[in-house]
C-alpha cells in the first residue's frame, strides 16, 4: 500500500498558541501603527479627518461626560505605544552588544515580548471604538440579516451551480485510471475534495462579493440602515448567513462524495485505504559510527543529487544509520503487553540497476532501542540469545526487558515507496526514564541508498474513525470557505462587486502554500543555498554585470544602495505575506487521502489562526462601512 | 465620518416639541479627487414640530431627497447639523422612532409581504408575537391580505408602495418620513395614501414628506418648505401661503347661472368698492371625477356612469372647485 504523508513543516498544535499570539501581536501591531501614522499624516496634509487624540474617527471626543473615560483610555493606549516601541528597540540594540549567544537570545526574547506589548497597545488603540461598539451588536438583528441572506441565495437560485458535482459523479470514473488498486482511494479522495473546494469557493465568493454592492445598487440597504441597525451588523449578518448556507451545502456534498468514493473503489482498496491511522512521529537524525565505535550525529544524511531535498539518504553497507527518537509517547501504548506496529515507506536510490537485484529491492534492518537499558557492547550477547533458538529467542517481551533492544529477526527487503509494517514489543517502552525511545534504520545492500524523511516512519498508536476523519478533512475546506466569504464581504463594503471578487481570488491564490513559498523566497535575504542572487535589484545588477548567482559582490556604495532597495522590497513582500491567508494552515486533504487521522488539536489551532487572521479584516470592514455614505 | 454612537450629544438641544431640526445644513457632493461636483443643499435651517405634516417641495434636483437622506444618516453633512429627536442623523438609536418610505419601495423582491414585515420587525428587536400581530394588522391596513403569501417581485408598483408603507409603520413610529409617497401611484392609490397620511396626523404622528406633486402637498401638508437648487425659497403654512388677500370667493347652492344674477352680483360687489372678476359654475377636479366613476362602477357593475348635475355657482376667484 502507498501511504506517504509529506510533512515539510510541522503543523501548529495548541502548544504553539503562545509564540503564535506573540507573532500575531507584533505583525498586527505594526499594521495598526501604520494605520495610526498614515491617518495622522493624511490629516496634517489635507486638513480633513480628525486628530488621533480624539479617537480614530473623532467620535470619542463627542461622547458625553459620563463616557469621557473612553477617550481617556484611548489616549492612554496611544501614549503608551511609543514607549513600548522604544523599550523593544532598546532591548534589541542591547542584545546586539553581547557575543554570548545565550544572553543574546534572552535579550532578544525580552525585546520580542516588549514589541508584543507595544503591538497589543496599538491593536487596542485601533480597535477601541470597535470594541466599545461590540456591546451594542444585537444577535437578533444579525440573525435576521443572516436569514434573509440565506433566503436570497436560495430563491435567486445561486446554488444551482452545485449541480455540476453530479457531472463529476457521473463521468469522472471514465477518466480515472489507476495502475494499482491502492492508488484508487487517493485519486478519488483528491478528486472529490478538489471538486467540492472549487464549487464551494466559486459560489461562496460570488454571493459574498455581490451581496452588499447589490444592496447598495438596488438601494435595499436604505430601508435596512434606517432601522436601528448598526452597519457592522449588516456585515456580520451577511458573513454568518452565507457561512451557514455554504456549510449546509458542504455537508450534503461531503456525504454524496463519500458515497461516490465508496461505490467507486474496489473492495481490496477499501480494506487497505479507508483508514484513519493515528501516527506518532519522532525526530529524525542521521548518525555515523566513528573510529572509536561511537555513534556521532551528522547534519543530514547523504545528498544523492535529487532536486527535491525533502529526503536524506543513508548508504547501504556502511556504518550509517537513520535514527528516529520519540520523546513523547502516548500512555495507551504501554497499557497492555502487545506488539506495537510501526509503518514506514522509504525511497530507494540505486547506483547499480538491472538483474535480480532490482527486482528484489533493498535490504534494510530496523532496531528498536530503549537507551536507558541498552548498551551497544551487549550486541554480541543479544545475537547469541537469538541464534540459540531457545524459547527466550522467540519471546520478544523477554528479550526487550533483558536487553532494552529488539531488532527484526531477518533484515527486510523493501521496494520503492511501498509502505511496510513491522512490530516491536511494548515492553521495550518500560523504564525509559527521560530518554527518548529510538528506532534505528540501517541499509544492508551495498551500493544502494535508502532515502527518508521525518514523516516516513511512525509508530501506529491506534486507528481512528475513518468517517470522522473524512469529515475533519472537509472542515479544512470549511476554513478556506470562511476566509473567502469574509474577505468577499469585507472587500465589498468599499469596493464594487467585481473588484472585490478579483481581489479575494487573488488573495486566495497567493495563499496557496507553493505561491506563498515563492513570495516568501522573494522576500527573504540573500542565501547561497536557498535564495541565490539576492533580491530583485541585486539580481538585475548581477544579470547586467554578468555575475554568477552566488558570486560575492564588490563592496561599493552602489551595491549597498541596491541592497537597501532590496531590503525595502523585502519589507513589502513580508507585509504582503502577513496580509495573505496561509492556506497550508487550513487544508488537510492529504491526511484523508493517505489515510492518516487529523488530530483534533490541529483543527482547533487552525480555527484560532482563522479567527486571528480575520480579525483585522473585520475591523477594517467596521470602519469602512461606517465611513461610507450609503446613498452617494 | 459616520457616527453611530448613541451617546453623541447635539451641539444645540431642541425642545421636546421640535422633532426635526436642521441648522445651516449644507451638502456638497465631491468627485473622486475631492473636488466640488455639486452643491446639493445650502445652509438649510428649519424646524418641524410634533404632530404636523410637513412638505418639502421643489423640482427635481432641488435638494429635497438630499435633506431626507441627511436626516436619516444615509449621507453625511458637509456643514451644519441635521437633528432628529435631538440626535444627529448618523445616530442609530433615533431610528427606533422613525419610519421611512423611500421613493421607490426598495425592498427584497424575493420575500413575501409577510416575510418582509417579519424581517423589518426583527430589525427592531421586536418579540415574535408582537411582530406577527403588527404584521397582520399592517397587511390588513394596506389591503394586501389576499396577496401576503406572494413574493414582492409579483407585485404591481402600487402594491409595492403599500407594503413599503407597511414596513415604515412596523415600529409604530413617531416620525414618518415619506420620499415621493405618491409617485407612480394611480389616482385611487394616491387618494388612499393621502388619506393615510391624514389618518397618521390624526393619531398625533409627525409626517415629513417630499414631493414634486403640488396637489398632493396642498391636500395633506400643514406647512411646506420650497427648495430650489439647494436653497430654501419659502417656508410657512400652506393655507397662509396660498391665500389671495385681495380677492373674495363666494359659493352658493340652488342657483342657475343667468345674466340677471351676474348683473345683481356685480352691483353688490361694486357697492362695496370691488370689481366682479368672474361668476361661473365651479368644476370638480379630474381626480374627484375619476374616483366617483370608479366608486359608481364598483357599486353597479356593467352600468355606464351617468353624472348627476349639481349646480352650485361660484363667484370671485378662479379657484371655484
Amino acid at each position: 500500500m502507498f501511504a506517504v504523508l509529506i510533512k515539510e513543516s510541522e503543523n501548529a498544535t495548541l502548544n504553539d498558541i503562545g509564540p503564535y499570539a506573540l507573532h500575531w501581536l507584533i505583525v498586527t501591531g505594526i499594521m495598526a501603527i501604520v494605520v495610526l501614522v498614515v491617518g495622522e499624516i493624511y490629516r496634517l496634509v489635507t486638513g480633513r479627518g480628525t486628530s488621533l487624540m480624539r479617537g480614530l474617527t473623532g467620535r470619542l471626543s463627542e461622547t458625553s461626560e459620563d463616557d469621557a473615560w473612553k477617550l481617556r483610555v484611548y489616549r492612554l493606549f496611544v501614549a503608551l505605544i511609543p514607549i513600548g516601541v522604544a523599550v523593544a528597540l532598546g532591548l534589541y540594540v542591547w542584545s546586539l552588544r553581547t557575543d554570548n549567544p545565550e544572553i543574546r537570545s534572552t535579550r532578544e526574547d525580552m525585546a520580542r515580548w516588549a514589541a508584543g506589548v507595544a503591538g497589543l497597545l496599538a491593536v487596542l488603540a485601533v480597535s477601541w471604538e470597535f470594541l466599545l461598539d461590540l456591546s451594542t451588536i444585537s444577535p437578533r438583528r444579525v440573525w435576521a440579516i443572516a436569514r434573509v441572506s440565506m433566503t436570497e441565495a436560495i430563491r435567486r437560485k445561486s446554488l444551482w451551480g452545485f449541480v455540476v458535482i453530479l457531472a463529476v459523479f457521473l463521468f469522472a470514473s471514465w477518466f480515472i485510471q489507476t495502475d494499482r488498486p491502492e492508488h484508487q482511494w487517493r485519486i478519488y479522495v483528491q478528486l472529490v475534495f478538489l471538486v467540492m473546494t472549487m464549487l464551494l469557493l466559486i459560489t461562496a465568493s460570488i454571493i459574498a462579493c455581490f451581496s452588499l454592492p447589490n444592496d447598495i445598487k438596488q438601494q435595499t440597504i436604505h430601508t435596512i440602515i434606517t432601522k436601528p441597525v448598526r452597519r457592522f451588523e449588516l456585515v456580520l449578518g451577511r458573513i454568518l448567513g452565507f457561512t451557514l448556507l455554504m456549510s449546509a451545502v458542504l455537508l450534503v456534498m461531503s456525504q454524496l462524495s463519500l458515497l461516490y468514493v465508496f461505490r467507486g473503489i474496489d473492495e481490496s482498496a477499501k480494506e487497505q485505504s479507508m483508514r484513519a491511522r493515528v501516527p506518532v512521529f519522532g525526530q529524525l537524525q542521521f548518525e555515523e559510527l566513528d573510529s572509536q565505535m561511537k555513534w556521532r550525529p551528522t547534519q543530514t544524511g547523504i545528498r544523492v543529487g535529487r532536486e527535491w531535498e525533502y529526503r536524506s539518504y543513508i548508504r547501504g553497507g556502511s556504518a550509517q544509520e537513520a535514527v528516529w527518537r520519540f520523546s513523547r509517547l502516548p500512555a495507551s501504548l504501554t497499557r497492555t503487553e502487545r506488539m506495537i506496529p510501526v509503518e514506514f515507506t522509504f525511497d530507494i536510490f540505486r547506483t547499480s540497476k538491472g538483474g535480480e537485484d532490482y527486482k528484489e529491492g533493498v535490504s534494510c534492518q530496523l532496531a528498536f532501542v530503549n537507551p536507558n537499558k541498552w548498551d551497544f557492547g551487549r550486541y554480541a550477547d543479544y545475537r547469541k540469545v537469538i541464534e540459540s533458538k531457545t524459547a527466550d529467542a522467540d519471546d520478544p517481551h523477554k528479550l526487550a526487558r533483558e536487553f532494552g533492544y529488539y531488532e527484526l529477526k531477518t533484515p527486510l527487503t523493501v521496494v520503492d515507496y511501498q509502505t511496510y509494517t513491522v512490530w516491536f514489543p511494548s515492553s521495550l517502552l518500560e523504564d525509559l526514564g527521560n530518554e527518548p525511545f529510538e528506532i534505528r534504520v540501517a541499509c544492508r545492500s551495498t551500493s544502494q541508498y535508502l532515502g527518508m524523511a521525518r514523516a516516513d516512519l511512525y509508530i501506529l498508536a491506534e486507528e481512528a474513525s475513518f468517517y470522522l476523519n473524512f469529515m475533519k478533512g472537509t472542515v479544512g475546506i470549511w476554513f478556506v470557505m470562511v476566509v473567502m466569504i469574509t474577505l468577499g464581504v469585507v472587500f465589498s463594503t468599499y469596493l464594487n462587486a467585481l473588484v472585490s471578487l478579483m481581489l479575494s481570488w487573488f488573495m486566495l491564490l497567493c495563499g496557496i502554500p507553493k505561491l506563498r513559498g515563492f513570495i516568501k523566497l522573494v522576500g527573504s535575504a540573500f542565501d547561497p543555498d536557498n535564495n541565490p542572487g539576492g533580491g530583485p535589484m541585486e539580481s538585475v545588477y548581477r544579470l547586467l554585470q554578468n555575475k554568477g548567482l552566488t558570486a560575492p559582490l564588490e563592496e561599493s556604495r552602489g551595491v549597498h544602495v541596491l541592497q537597501v532597495m532590496d531590503d525595502a522590497f523585502r519589507l513589502l513582500f513580508n507585509g504582503l505575506l502577513a496580509i495573505l491567508p496561509d492556506l497550508g494552515h487550513y487544508t488537510r486533504t492529504d491526511y484523508v487521502a493517505e489515510g492518516f487521522n487529523i488530530p483534533g488539536t490541529e483543527l482547533a489551532m487552525s480555527f484560532l489562526i482563522l479567527l486571528a487572521y480575520l480579525f483585522p479584516f473585520l475591523l477594517a470592514a467596521y470602519y469602512l462601512m461606517n465611513a461610507r455614505e450609503i446613498a452617494n | 465620518m459616520a457616527d453611530n454612537n448613541s451617546n453623541s450629544q447635539p451641539k444645540t438641544a431642541p425642545s421636546d416639541d421640535i422633532i426635526v431640526q436642521t441648522r445651516t445644513l449644507s451638502k456638497v457632493y465631491l468627485d473622486f479627487w475631492g473636488r466640488k461636483k455639486k452643491q446639493a443643499l445650502r445652509a438649510l435651517t428649519l424646524d418641524i414640530r410634533r404632530g404636523e405634516v410637513f412638505g418639502l417641495l421643489g423640482p427635481n434636483g432641488s435638494g429635497k431627497t438630499t435633506t431626507i437622506k441627511l436626516l436619516l444618516g444615509l449621507l453625511f453633512p458637509t456643514e451644519g447639523e441635521a437633528l432628529v429627536f435631538g440626535k444627529p442623523g448618523t445616530d442609530v438609536s433615533k431610528n427606533e422612532r422613525i419610519g421611512y418610505l423611500p421613493e421607490e419601495s426598495y425592498l427584497y423582491r424575493f420575500l413575501t409581504a409577510e416575510e418582509t414585515l417579519d424581517f423589518y420587525g426583527r430589525l427592531f428587536n421586536m418579540p415574535a408575537d408582537l411582530r406577527r400581530q403588527r404584521a397582520q394588522e399592517l397587511i390588513e391596513k394596506v389591503g394586501l391580505a389576499k396577496d401576503k403569501k406572494r413574493q414582492l417581485k409579483e407585485y404591481s408598483k402600487g402594491m409595492r408602495q403599500r407594503i413599503g408603507l407597511a414596513q415604515a409603520l412596523i415600529n409604530d413610529p413617531e416620525l414618518i418620513i415619506l420620499d415621493e409617497p405618491t409617485s407612480g401611484l394611480d389616482p385611487i392609490g394616491t387618494r388612499w395614501m393621502k388619506n393615510l397620511i391624514l389618518e397618521l396626523k390624526d393619531q398625533g404622528k409627525t409626517v415629513l414628506m417630499c414631493s414634486h406633486r403640488l396637489d398632493d402637498v396642498q391636500d395633506v401638508c400643514d406647512r411646506i418648505a420650497i427648495l430650489y437648487e439647494g436653497d430654501l425659497q419659502e417656508l410657512g403654512e400652506v393655507d397662509k401661503l396660498l391665500e389671495i388677500q385681495e380677492q373674495v370667493q363666494m359659493r352658493a347652492k340652488g342657483l342657475r347661472m343667468t345674466e340677471e344674477l351676474r348683473r345683481d352680483l356685480a352691483d353688490v360687489v361694486r357697492k362695496h368698492g370691488g370689481e366682479l372678476v368672474e361668476v361661473d359654475h365651479p368644476t370638480t377636479t379630474l381626480e374627484e371625477l375619476f374616483l366617483r366613476i370608479v366608486e359608481e362602477s364598483k357599486a353597479r357593475p356593467g352600468r355606464r356612469y351617468l353624472p348627476q348635475r349639481e349646480t352650485p355657482v361660484a363667484a370671485g376667484g378662479k379657484s371655484g372647485g
